[in-house]
């Protein structure tokens, strides 16, 4: 297993609104490892994108973030502005989401590249130029298209000129928010195999926000899933597809096209006011009492493999007490007998104490 | 962009249309029987019925209105404005005898309101909520609101006739332009600092200019590469028709300074009754004015890629 590049633990990040006080993180604890991909997926509202700008801190100035996020060795939070700018870009790239608002309208794709490149490397007009155009080339953009501008580009393309914007300085770790959404689906994966193609030649490491699981699932070694702003279950990209733990992630798995197309009923609640105990239980087909009022914790049970629910802290007892009445098939196929009450009761009287 | 300037210029050529019937329809419609008032003008006294009668057919004025138009735009086309009904001189030579002074008035405010109004507008947006911005937005709502007769006269008043540095009315030399170009120039500049706040606080909530932060530039190179480019789209429009609306005389101020200017012109010919000099002004400020949007436009075009470039090619 690869050490990790970034390490983020125990992350709180708030905004102070109108509303009241919109927690869009909490207590977000995980690791991106070198070389690795990493899927953080989950509905819209969940907090990813707010996740993946505070690793960069580029949530605005009302904002407040708490914990540790390391980058190798330097904690990104306490670093001051003028450092921390050294490692945008530069260590960590990020396409933000959204490519024709994230491209300056007045200003040809080709500068917008080569700019970084006299910025950040002081290179000459010429020579940065010519980087961009390379640059432009990989991400296979012939390298005249430089002098057009952002309205000139198709939102493929748009999407392209962002991925050599993110690389442009080969970073340790790119992270990419939602680089598929509003792409046709061919297109969706010449993206992300472009961009998953050229993290994996440079060995950098991805964090690859989606809302789409099976997309996660092709490129990602692991996923996190998100919901209401806590991480709710983490592990292997084919084990989560396979096997997930969470009934949210179940519930995903079920709104996919091939799966059922059967999409998660009722909203991604608000982050000011999160439900009580498990923050999924109004939408939880699978809700016990308990769930309402104790708040699950993310607990591993198998190595790689952590989850948030009450559930597999009873797949844990379903090894040890009740093992009868929960057969061990994988819990995709296994919704009748976890919903079976029996078992439920006697595990139930478990999970009160934690 | 040739579509784009060439809709443009067929709006601006309708435009002139209209306002040479205006102009046309103003004289025919003043009060009274045209001959009579240019008999009133020229000679000062009544004349006799027959007299008239012979002015009339002079100038050709018992031909019918339509006919009387195509007459006058057919002049007009080879630009002849006519003449002055007082002194009989060309109207367009006289026009072109003020336009230096009014271009020179004009141009020396515009650089004045805008160098005061990028930086104040520039330096608003930037420490926005803070003091500095607060008053500099202050400032300029007071700007806004005074009018320009009293701040002309309030600098008369401290520079020329408490401090006595700078002469009180008069053209010649750089001494007389600095009040009324600060006159104009600070009143405009108050608006144009506004807009440019506001234009530039709406670019840095964009999100390409969170994106550049994200590829590790400093503010300064965000504000000057990325940010005033896009900021200043709307407040080159605007300038640019303050401009053109200078070129055509500033009425009042001129008029305080007794600057020799085109505003001062029309006033004066207003004053003096000569109907076909106030004609050829105010049609010779509409041309400006449309000439000036027009320059203002294509401008715009060449500052901004997404008209210069149609999505098309
Ligand atoms: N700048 C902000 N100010 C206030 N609330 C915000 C801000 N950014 C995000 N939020 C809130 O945080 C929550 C998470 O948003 P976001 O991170 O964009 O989610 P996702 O990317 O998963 O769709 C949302 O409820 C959103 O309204
Ligand atoms: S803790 Fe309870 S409500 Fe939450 S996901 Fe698990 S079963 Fe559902
Ligand atoms: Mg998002």
């Amino acid at each position: 297993m690869n050490p990790p590049i970034l390490s983020i633990e125990d992350l709180n990040v708030s905004f102070k609104t109108s509303k009241g006080i919109v927690r869009a993180n909490e207590g977000i604890s995980l690791e991106i490892r070198e070389g690795e991909i990493l899927g953080l997926i989950g509905e819209t509202g969940c907090g990813k994108t707010t996740l993946g700008k505070a690793i960069l801190r580029l949530l605005s100035g009302k904002a407040k973030l708490e914990g540790k996020i390391v980058y190798r060795d330097t904690d990104l939070l306490t670093l001051p502005e003028k450092e921390m700018r050294c490692f945008r870009g530069k260590e960590i790239g990020i396409m933000l989401q959204n490519p024709s608002a994230c491209l300056n309208p007045v200003l040809s794709a080709g500068r917008q590249i080569a700019e970084i490149y006299r910025y950040h490397e002081g290179m000459g007009k010429k020579e940065a130029e010519k980087k961009a155009g390379e640059m432009l080339e990989l991400v296979g953009i012939s390298s005249f298209r430089g002098c057009e501008y952002p309205h000139q580009f198709s939102g493929g393309m748009l999407q392209r000129v962002m991925v050599a914007i993110g690389l442009a300085l080969r970073p340790g770790l790119l992270i990419a928010d939602e680089p598929t959404k509003g792409l046709d689906t061919d297109t969706k994966l010449q993206i992300v195999e472009l961009i998953a193609g050229l993290v994996r030649k440079e060995n950098s490491s991805m964090l690859l926000i989606t809302h789409d699981l099976e997309l996660a699932g092709r490129l990602a070694d692991r996923i996190a899933v998100m919901y209401a702003g806590e991480i709710i279950e983490i592990g292997k990209a084919a084990e989560i597809i396979s096997n997930p733990k969470h009934p949210y992630t179940l519930d995903l798995l079920h709104s996919l096209p091939g799966k059922g197309f059967r999409t998660v009923p009722g909203q991604p609640p608000s982050l000011v006011s999160p439900p009580s105990g498990c923050r999924y239980h109004p939408r939880c087909s699978f809700r016990l009492e308990a769930c309402s009022q104790v708040h699950p914790e993310l607990l591993g049970f198998e190595s790689e493999r952590l989850t948030r629910c009450f559930l597999s802290e009873m797949g844990r007892i379903k090894e040890t007490a009740a093992q009868p009445s929960l057969n061990s098939q994988p819990s995709l196929n296994s919704q009748p007998s976890l919903n079976s009450q029996s078992a439920l009761k006697c595990a139930e009287e478990e999970t009160w104490h934690c | 962009m040739w579509k784009y300037i060439s809709k443009r210029l067929a709006m601006v050529s309708i435009v002139l249309m209209g306002v040479t019937l205006v102009a046309f329809s103003a004289m025919c419609l003043a009060p009274g029987d045209p001959a009579e008032v240019i008999a009133l003008a020229r000679y000062g006294e009544d004349l006799s019925a027959s007299q008239i009668e012979t002015l009339r057919e002079a100038e050709g004025l018992d031909a019918p209105v339509h006919v009387q138009y195509l007459i006058w735009l057919n002049h007009l086309l080879r630009l002849d404005l006519g003449k002055s009904l007082v002194t009989s001189e060309d109207v367009l030579a006289e026009i072109r005898q003020k336009l230096p002074a009014t271009a020179e008035l004009a141009i020396a405010s515009l650089l004045i309101s805008l160098l005061i109004a990028l930086p104040a507008g520039i330096l608003g947006a930037l420490r926005k909520n803070t003091l500095l911005d607060k008053s500099c937005m202050f400032v300029s709502l007071v700007g806004v609101s005074i009018p320009n007769f009293w701040l002309g006269l309030l600098l008369i008043w401290l520079f020329a006739l408490t401090l006595h540095i700078l002469p009180s009315f008069g053209y010649g030399s750089l001494k007389h332009l600095v009040l009324p170009a600060l006159t104009l120039g600070t009143s405009m500049s108050a608006v144009t600092a506004r807009l440019t706040r506001a234009s530039l606080l709406e670019v840095m909530g964009q999100e390409y200019i969170l994106a550049a932060r994200a590829r590790g530039f400093d503010e300064h190179t965000i504000l000057f590469r990325h940010a005033l480019k896009n900021a200043f789209l709307p407040v080159v429009t605007f300038a640019g028709m303050q401009f053109g609306y200078l070129l055509g005389g500033a009425v009042i101020v001129e008029t305080i300074f007794s600057w020799p200017g085109i505003g001062k012109l029309l006033v004066d010919s207003i004053f003096a009754r000569d109907f076909s000099m106030v004609q050829g002004c105010v049609l010779f400020i509409a041309v400006l004015f449309s000439l000036s949007s027009l320059a203002v436009d294509i401008l715009y075009a060449v500052l901004d890629p997404r008209i210069r470039y149609d999505r098309r090619d």
